[in-house]
């Protein structure tokens, strides 16, 4: 996987709450608004405070257009995905609620307003949202802003106002009462960002290791090869753990020493084998035991350079067993909990080198498989072209002139020659197309051309039997996704079979169309016909209806089951309509495929 | 009458050839692998090639026709380039080769699948002498 295909799943784990926080404030600050306006209109008319209602008003307008402008921010930068400004968004929105409250405390009585317990409330808000620091250093620049303000008030050089009757006029200059306040309120402030944070930080811990699990299962699984798998998995466990160092160690098949299999970033033990005999610390790890080294560890030979701590898990795969070894700057404290998170990361690793060995070995077997049939047969061809060759000539009266029972017997012999070629043949094209799956790419073949090249190849023995073979393409090219090996191996199988089952001035026609974006080919023949109740069996290896293997048309049973497997391989449909005596057509759809429609989907 | 090379490892199709070739009134020298197949293009100067693509390697055939079409101007052929050339392919082998994309670059003019049927396997050789 590329590093950008990380960073999207890392981006699917994390945005969504960066989303979701800026919804949520924008939300409240609408509810905050109203409640200020609504707030601000009866505690004049009902309670008769004396607030500057107007700038109050004015306030309330001024958080009513930010906020709108924020909303638009927020949807266009949510559109584009854009992570990083959608980061930025809160930042700048807790700024501006900060100058709002701020000038909101102004006008309700500075250091005598009840609001001042509001920031309590703020604190808490952005220590959720902002990490680690950050929400200390807002409390001091909260703390700094207040100071300001009232001590400007104090001076006179910002006007107060005194919203609350009964209070003693000069109170907001009291020195003893601003300090005290102050003194009470940041504290408060410190603490709830202190408990807010503690609360947190854990939060976000967790978060961040599960969001490290899933892309580690993600990353590895996504692959059955073995050293894309191996190769992920170590850098991957390097990114989710921001270790410095991991490295991965398969047991060899001594049982006795641990291979260097895949490794990232630096700082790890670099030797391609280890000893893990028994009594050292490895064969301890291998026999299930999580091993946290220090500095102060009898084996921390293992500690290179700034390394401080080495964390040694194992794998237990059924056949990948081994360690995975992860180097950190900064020690992790072990505990039951980190101790399950990093054997679940092993654990996942090791079924994904399972998968990828066993995928590995079936291959390999499937390779040695498809090798053996194509040597196979290819010996036994050798012998049976030379010999019908030979015969061919002999029948042709070029080696002289036959008497009429040896040339029964070369009939024969020629008859018995071709049967036994066809089978082979056969044979060689169901391994190719089952071997289709898998190996081949698949391109796109110009369907009236492979047919007219098909029908030059069969018009020999059509003309042979006296049959007539008739041939209709449209005008435009059609094309299908296939290999061209594979289509004409299809179009063999069909015309072969038609004229080979359809008796001397018999007729088979040929053609293809297109109906909904699918090519139709479609091979019709006047031959013997196959018996409804035998339909539904073509196409299963070596199945031949009754009526041709009464025949003395010699055939295998192969040919349509290769058609078959190369049909549905291709994506198409092969159905089959015939009447015993009077004929057969076979009709084989195959989805189009054309450029433009390719540049259509992308 | 044309002389004909017939260059093939198996000796039961180079006969079966022969044989028909020579039923027809042609003249048939005979090569047994691609190295003497060439040597004897240049000693005998045929008038049409038989040649069998798979011999020693799955392309040696295919190989040994490239080399006498060199379009090279060195090339120690170029007076043979126009030797009609009739390629023996079995169906399997060759599929890949016939129908690849660049079959218009074949550095052939005929292929017959084995096993040799004399009749059309004659008609092909006139009309290709007769060219």
């Amino acid at each position: 996987m590329t590093t950008s295909a990380t960073q999207d799943i890392v981006s699917v784990l994390v945005p969504q709450d960066i989303e979701v926080n800026n919804r949520r404030l924008i939300l409240t600050r609408w509810l905050a608004v109203a409640a200020l306006f609504v707030a601000t209109f009866f505690s004049v008319r009902m309670f008769n405070f004396a607030l500057n209602e107007q700038a109050l008003y004015v306030l309330g307008i001024l958080i009513l257009a930010y906020n709108s402008l924020l909303t638009v921010t927020m949807r266009q930068e949510q559109a584009d995905n854009d992570f990083v400004g959608l980061r930025r968004l809160i930042v700048v929105q807790v700024v501006l609620d900060w100058l709002a409250m701020t000038i909101f405390l102004h006008f309700t009585g500075g250091i005598t307003s009840p609001a001042l317990v509001f920031f309590v409330l703020h604190v808490i808000m952005v220590t959720i949202l902002l990490p680690g620091q950050s929400p200390y250093l807002y409390v001091f620049g909260v703390l700094l802003v207040i100071t300001g303000l009232v001590v400007l008030e104090a001076q006179g050089i910002f006007s107060h106002y005194t919203i609350i009757s009964g209070l003693p006029d000069k109170l907001f200059t009291a020195p003893a009462y601003i300090l005290m306040h102050l003194t009470f309120l940041g504290t408060s402030l410190f603490a709830t960002a202190f408990i807010t944070a503690s609360v947190m930080q854990p939060l976000r811990q967790r978060e961040s290791q599960l969001a490290a699990l899933f892309l580690t299962t993600h990353s590895v699984s996504s692959s059955l090869d073995k050293d894309t798998v191996l190769e992920q998995l170590a850098t991957h466990t390097l990114s989710a753990l921001k270790a410095l160092g991991v490295t991965i160690r398969l047991l060899d098949r001594d049982g006795q020493s641990l291979r260097l299999v895949a490794k990232s970033g630096h700082g790890y033990r670099n030797d391609t084998t280890i000893d893990a005999g028994e009594g050292t610390i490895y064969r301890d790890v291998l026999n299930d035991h999580i091993r946290f080294l220090e500095d102060q560890h009898p084996a921390s030979d293992v500690l290179l350079g700034t390394i401080k701590q080495v964390i040694l898990v194992p794998m237990r795969g059924k056949q990948a067993r081994g360690i995975l070894s992860i180097y950190q700057t900064d020690a992790t404290q072990p505990s039951a909990y980190i101790e399950r998170f990093l054997q679940a990361i092993a654990d996942e690793g090791a079924i994904a080198i399972d998968h990828a060995l066993t995928h590995e070995a079936l291959q390999m077997a499937e390779k040695q498989r498809t090798q053996f049939v194509h040597i196979v047969t290819h010996e036994l061809r050798s012998p049976v072209v030379g010999s019908q060759s030979m015969l061919r000539v002999l029948l042709a009266n070029m080696g002289g002139a036959l008497s009429d029972q040896q040339r029964d017997i070369l009939e024969r012999l020629n008859r018995r020659m071709d049967a036994l070629l066809g089978l082979i043949n056969d044979l060689l094209s169901l391994a190719e197309a089952s071997a289709l799956d898998t190996h081949r790419q698949l391109e796109s073949v110009a369907l009236n051309k492979a047919i007219r090249d098909a029908i030059d190849l069969f018009e020999y023995s059509a003309t042979d039997k006296q049959q007539t073979l008739t041939l209709k393409l449209p005008n435009e090219t059609i094309s299908t996704l296939a290999t061209p090996v594979g289509i004409k191996r299809i179009l063999e199988n069909l015309i072969g079979n038609a004229i080979k089952y359809t008796p001397e001035h018999g007729t088979i026609s040929v053609s293809l169309n297109t109906d909904d974006n699918q090519a139709i080919l479609q091979v019709s023949d006047t031959g013997i016909g196959i018996p409804e109740e035998a339909i539904a069996k073509l196409g299963e290896e070596f199945f031949r209806a009754d009526n041709a293997r009464k025949s003395d048309i010699s055939g295998t049973g192969l040919g349509l089951a290769t058609v078959k497997q190369l049909v549905r391989n291709f994506g198409g449909e092969f159905n089959v309509e015939s009447t015993v005596g009077e004929g057969t057509t076979i009709h084989v759809s195959l989805p189009c495929y054309s450029t433009e429609a390719i540049a259509r989907v992308s | 009458m044309a002389k004909i090379l017939i260059i093939d490892d198996d000796p039961d199709i180079a006969m079966a050839t022969r044989m028909a070739l020579e039923s027809a009134g042609y003249t048939v020298v005979e090569a047994r692998t691609s190295k003497e197949g060439l040597e004897r293009v240049v000693t005998e100067n045929p008038d049409l090639i038989v040649l069998d693509v798979m011999m020693d390697t799955a392309t040696a055939g295919f190989q040994t026709a490239l080399t006498l079409r060199s379009p090279e101007s060195d090339s120690p052929y170029k007076d043979y380039a126009d030797i009609p050339i009739i390629m023996l392919t079995a169906i399997h082998e060759t599929t890949a080769i016939r129908f690849g994309p660049d079959e218009d670059y074949l550095p052939v003019d005929a292929f017959i699948d084995k096993p040799i049927d004399p009749v059309p396997f004659l008609q092909k050789v006139e009309d290709l002498l007769a060219e």
